[in-house]
């Protein structure tokens, strides 16, 4: 745009019919009204996901047992883990992870001091913050261990017909280090227990080989024909949801098959529909917002057009073309919108700070480009219907105005 | 300098022109009068080119030719002070960022340099007039078409008003239509139109 164009723009911007200037100022205020519900629903989102979606508590079942024909209780084997994995195939994707133990306490010094060992699949470990990376490590809390090697004393278990005993050791060296793992409630009787020790999935069956003198698959047929070995290593199973919406879906599928199972949304009243419909009411109730202001501005931007056609008609009289009085009345109408996009992102930094504990930078870039791209929609079909108006030949503008008027 | 070819025009099934025959020759003023609805304001449409739907030919001596047209109503735009009004109607014609001296100049010229700064919509009749004609002279134009260049205005302003005319565009060549009788002293061409064509009284 010439200097000189810029120069009529400004002269022109002064005659603005105060009902356009009241409708800039009631889409300003519409537009922080709205910046700052969707920076509250992003900021209680936020916490939400952080709080329920992010949270490994609520994506995992816990199986703790499986259900006999005649109502007892049975240990969990190896192929009750095939056979949950089986249950669902079409309705999202989920993992089954299994606690692994070993049920009564191992040795590890000469006072006779002892720890349970426990362990879990690599991909579990990673998720719940055990880093196994190095194999001989050894999680504890127990602070004589930590930071410190330590040689287990593993009995090597034999059978005969007084049922089991040990005569005979091997040492085992790992090297103990601070558990940190995530705040995981289903796993917390394991990390408050300073005789629990948590050790790699390849450990924990090095252990059980050199233990029973056996090989894994040896091992596991054993563990699923219920030969009796005096122990039962899987304690648990977790089914891990990668869906929070599935979770109930599954739980329900699982107990079917008759397992007994324990969720987070167990205690909770549909806990997971609760939460998508009061966000979709939000988003409701936003767009509804959205829509109104856009027709408001919209409708008054055409009303001011309508009664400016003389105007129009005269600077094209004068000698103006219909480019450059399109342009002279477009970029008032620029300048206009990116004060109120700039007063707008304005607010939605200070709000944001005030009020989102997380995400900040997420939540001011997805409102500011939503509303960005709000108002240059708005722009452009406002620009449309000046153009419209532009067109119109200069005796017609002239002729209409005079009508109109 | 202009001239009107055998040009018919009609609207909503009523002849306006049939075969209309005029010349325009540069440096004369013509004066013409006719009852409302004639057509008078049609012709200036016409060859201003803000009429296009007729037959026969509007002949221009060159295509560079400059014409100005003094519209019947008030073609300025209110709530603006009189120099910007001046400045908005120098930048269309120019191109370029308004001379403000020569708008002083002229303004002098039409006895409203001290109104400059004042607000259209605070003019009266006949000042609005004044300022409609100081913009026919912001452009070195070869012709000036006016419709009713007096038409709402109490008798002592026409008279300034006709004044002002006859001097300053003496130079000019113009094209009057009007209802009202305007006693220029110079010699002018009197015509009236009637039935779709123009005589000389």
């Amino acid at each position: 745009m010439k200097n000189n164009e810029k120069y009529v723009s400004r002269v022109i911007i002064k005659k603005t019919k105060s009902y356009l200037k009241i409708s800039y100022i009631i889409f300003l205020l519409i537009l922080i009204s709205f910046s700052s519900i969707l920076i509250s629903s992003l900021a209680q989102i936020f916490e939400t996901k952080k709080n329920y979606y992010d949270n490994l508590n609520t994506h995992i079942i816990e199986v703790s047992s499986k259900q006999g024909e005649s109502n007892q209780t049975n240990n969990l084997t190896y192929k009750d883990i095939e056979q949950i994995k089986n249950i669902s195939k079409t309705n999202g994707d989920y993992s089954v992870f299994g606690e692994y133990t070993i049920n009564f306490g191992i040795p590890y010094d000469n006072d006779s001091n002892s720890i349970f060992v426990y362990s879990f699949e690599k991909e579990f470990s990673d998720m719940i913050g055990l880093d196994f990376s190095d194999n001989n490590i050894l999680y504890t809390n127990n602070t004589n261990i930590i930071d410190k090697p330590i040689t287990l004393k593993i009995p090597i278990i034999q059978t005969d017909n007084d049922g089991f005993n040990s005569n005979n050791y091997k040492e085992f060296s790992l090297h103990g280090k601070k558990n940190n793992v995530k705040n995981l409630s289903f796993i917390k009787n394991i990390i408050s227990n300073n005789s629990s020790v948590i050790v790699s999935k390849d450990k924990y069956q090095e252990i059980v080989n050199i233990m029973f003198n056996t090989t894994k698959e040896d091992f596991e047929n054993s563990i699923n024909n219920y030969d009796d070995l005096g122990i039962s290593p899987i304690k648990r199973l977790f089914v891990y949801s990668h869906d929070i919406n599935n979770v109930d879906y599954l739980a329900n599928e699982i107990d079917k098959i008759k397992y007994n199972t324990t969720y987070a949304f167990s205690y909770y009243d549909n806990i997971a529909d609760s939460l998508s419909i009061s966000q979709i009411a939000i988003f409701a109730t936003l767009f509804l917002a959205l829509i109104i202001m856009a027709f408001n501005l919209i409708f008054s931007s055409e009303l001011y057009y309508k009664s400016i056609q003389k105007d129009l008609g005269i600077l094209k009289h004068y000698g103006y073309t219909q480019k450059s009085v399109f342009s002279i009345y477009a970029s008032n109408l620029k300048n206009i919108m990116l004060i109120i996009y700039s007063i707008t992102v304005l607010f939605n930094i200070i709000f944001t700070f005030f009020i989102a504990r997380l995400d900040i930078l997420k939540i001011i870039l997805v409102v500011s480009l939503i509303e960005g791209l709000f108002i240059l929609i708005v722009s452009i079909i406002i620009r449309y219907l000046l153009n419209k108006k532009c067109q119109k030949s200069t005796l017609r503008l002239l002729k209409y105005s005079k009508d109109f008027e | 300098m202009i001239e009107l070819i055998n040009v018919k025009k009609s609207f909503e099934n009523k002849i306006i022109f049939k075969n209309l025959n005029f010349t325009i020759k540069a440096g004369e003023i013509y004066i013409l009068q006719g009852s409302s609805g004639v057509g008078k304001t049609t012709m200036l449409n016409m060859i201003y080119g803000y009429e296009k739907n007729y037959t026969g030919e509007i002949k221009k001596i060159s295509d560079k030719l400059k014409i100005e047209y003094l519209f019947q109503d008030d073609l300025i735009f209110n709530n603006i002070s009189v120099l910007e009004n001046m400045k908005l109607k120098m930048i269309a014609d120019t191109r370029d960022n308004p001379d403000e001296e020569k708008i002083e100049k002229i303004l002098k010229q039409f006895g409203i340099l001290d109104l400059k700064d004042s607000l259209t919509t605070k003019l009266s009749g006949g000042e609005k007039q004044r300022l409609k004609l100081s913009q026919m002279l912001l452009s070195d134009s070869d012709i000036i078409l006016m419709d009713e260049p007096i038409s709402n205005l109490d008798k002592e302003n026409a008279n300034i008003i006709t004044k002002l005319i006859e001097e300053i565009y003496s130079e000019k060549t113009l094209f009057i239509v009007t209802h009202d009788d305007l006693n220029f002293n110079k010699k002018v061409h009197q015509l009236y139109m009637k039935d779709g064509q123009i005589y000389e009284k």
